[in-house]
């Protein structure tokens, strides 16, 4: 059989068993387990264990488990309505305040913990009761939520950034770095769609009345000042090089225990808890990783990413044509698969692609993260729309939250298209860390 | 048969959480590890030898053993939009053919992976390290988990072909 029909039959395989609800490692890994079948036989089965043995120890991925982690102890900690709170006090006069006080408060979640949902679960449930008692559109309150809790895909640190570095041969470190200013913008972005909305249309976006004064301002900053410290911590370290970012997480879930038994919401319940979810959340990563590891062996045996680098190369179309339809792909992507899937993907497919453009794949690792958190608020298989339906009151229906995520998934596209066109904002930053 | 088998299943379900057990005892020791590196390095100036390698095998533990618990619980990542538009039967019968097919998948892990590490333990290789771990340690990580992982996958379809009875279910 020639390598063309083996790649049609490892690719359709896995779409199908993925359609078929079958787990998305098991459809990875046995797609791939035929495609080695059918190129080298039996024998080739043998090199199995060690593909996803040699690939998997890696001192990077360590801080996969320590940063879920360290996001877990975060959620249970209960400084997630500190952080809204002082947010919203800070935004209290402005048109659309508590919508942009949410985004806020949901950026900065998401510099302390690595998976979307946690940040938009979090916060969500406090900021949306609030946001439908002040009289804010239902799907506005909701829409801003979803969106903004994506921004954890991007902001560092990003579980999903780290899995890119290791599978793009990225260092984890730039990647991090580089991910701070388009998460701020986007954030930015986003606080400005609902500024705008508060000033056009106030009836979606009720002003408050409130009087919130310095005082109150700056006691509230005062309770979240161990956060602050947090993200200097371990952003600060991997930024000036001190630590890499597996010590960064390390550094991060001791600062985070401290945090949250001075909260006193530290119990040996609470820790089990903490423990049981991350294993959790790990275990369904690592394992997905572990398969895709076959699933990019497979692909890459059949030479499939290098012929279709050099294939796009031929095409002679102009660049931008060529990223319209990557980013295509990966929006549809994102629409059907979760972003862990995506990214493990996609990755070794289209970078060589990328690469060949005379694009860095540091930059890539940022668009495409963005690209995938535009996938986590659009339905199907959005999963923070779920993450939402789930913390909002019983009379915001899943529909309401589709119609305001939408907007915001706009508003990202138009993020994107900035980064797209001006890599240097992406790559500023890290460029200045030697 | 289902008497017979229940005490076997329960017993199965039983390992599967011990695996999760032990992947938590290993997350804890895998943070003590990288912090106590963290302190050796920067603050004693005395970098260890062994935290790096170490916390590599760990990652594996973590990543493997808690396989069969997530398994037990359906919470490992699938796509549900497409079947549930099936009808109730066809869903039925699909998550009993693709489960199979994940059996499959982790038998095959099993049987290579077992064949990896007593080949490393026949040829008595050991890390290039200063640690000098007798390899077939870390390399039975994936076949140990992998088969937690299959017997939960056929607990999963026996009890898909013969529902249990709710009042014999524990």
């Amino acid at each position: 059989m020639d390598s063309v029909t083996i790649t049609l039959i490892v690719i359709v395989g896995f779409l199908l068993l993925l359609f078929l609800g079958m787990p998305v490692f098991g459809a990875l890994g046995m797609s791939s387990v035929t495609g080695i079948l059918l190129v080298q036989g039996v024998r080739g089965l043998g090199a199995v264990p060690g593909v996803i043995y040699d690939r998997l120890t890696v001192f990077p991925l360590v801080a996969v488990p320590l940063f879920i982690l360290m996001g877990e102890i975060i959620f249970h900690s209960g400084i997630g309505s500190n952080i809204f709170t002082a947010t919203n006090r800070w935004c209290n006069r402005l048109p659309g305040s508590m919508g942009m006080a949410s985004v806020a408060a949901c950026a900065i979640f998401s510099a302390l913990c690595g998976v979307s949902v946690a940040g938009a679960a979090t916060i969500g449930s406090f900021a949306i009761p609030e946001m439908l008692k002040r009289g804010y559109n239902k799907s506005l309150a909701t829409g801003c939520v979803a969106a903004s809790g994506g921004l954890a895909l991007l902001i560092p640190p990003s579980v999903a950034l780290i899995l890119y570095g290791v599978v793009g041969d990225e260092s984890v470190g730039k990647l991090f770095i580089a991910g701070i200013i388009p998460g701020i913008v986007l954030a930015g972005l986003m606080m400005g769609y609902i500024f705008i909305i508060g000033v056009v249309r106030p009836e979606l976006a009720p002003r408050s009345t409130e009087d919130v004064s310095w005082k109150m301002k700056f006691d509230a900053l005062i309770q979240i000042w161990p956060v602050v410290l947090l993200i200097i911590l371990v952003l600060g370290s991997i930024y000036k090089g001190i630590a890499t970012p597996t010590e960064a997480a390390a550094v991060g879930c001791v600062g985070a225990l401290i945090l949250s038994y001075f909260k006193k919401k530290l119990d040996w319940k609470t820790f089990r808890n903490i423990l049981r979810s991350t294993i959790n959340t790990s275990t369904m990563i690592m394992l997905i990783f572990a398969s895709a590891l076959l699933f990019g062996y497979v692909l890459t045996r059949l030479q499939v990413p290098q012929q279709l680098a050099s294939y796009v190369a031929t095409l002679d179309m102009p660049n931008w044509v060529i990223l319209l339809c990557i980013f295509a792909l990966l929006y549809i992507m994102g629409m059907f698969m979760d972003v862990v899937s995506v990214i493990l993907i996609s990755t070794p497919i289209l970078l060589p692609i990328v690469l060949q453009m005379g694009y860095s794949s540091l930059w890539f690792g940022i668009v495409m993260a963005i690209a995938c958190e535009i996938g986590t608020e659009t339905p199907p298989v959005g999963l923070n729309l779920f993450v939402i339906k789930g913390v909002s009151p019983p009379s915001v229906s899943l529909m309401d939250i589709i119609r305001g995520a939408i907007p915001f998934a706009l508003v990202e596209t138009v993020g994107l298209i900035i980064f797209i066109v001006f890599p240097g904002l992406v790559l500023w930053l890290p460029n200045l860390v030697k | 048969m289902k008497n017979f088998l229940h005490p076997l299943f329960n017993c199965f379900e039983r390992i599967s959480r011990l695996g999760a057990v032990l992947a938590e005892i290993c997350l804890v020791l895998l943070l003590i590890l990288v912090f106590n590196e963290v302190i050796a390095r920067y603050v004693l100036n005395k970098p260890t030898l062994y935290s790096v390698e170490l916390s590599e095998y760990l990652l594996l533990f973590v990543a493997f053993m808690a396989a069969g618990w997530v398994m037990q619980n359906d919470r490992h990542v699938k796509m549900h939009s497409v079947v549930n538009l099936m009808p109730e039967k066809a869903r039925h019968v699909l998550d009993i053919s693709t489960s199979t097919i994940v059996l499959v998948f982790c038998l095959i892990l099993v049987w290579e992976g077992a064949k990896s590490s007593i080949m490393a333990f026949a040829g008595g290789y050991h890390s290039s390290s200063l640690l000098n771990v007798p390899l077939w340690i870390p390399y039975a990580i994936i076949p140990i988990g992998s088969l937690i992982l299959a017997l939960q996958v056929l607990v999963r379809i026996v009890r898909l072909i013969w529902p249990p009875i709710s009042s014999d279910n524990p």
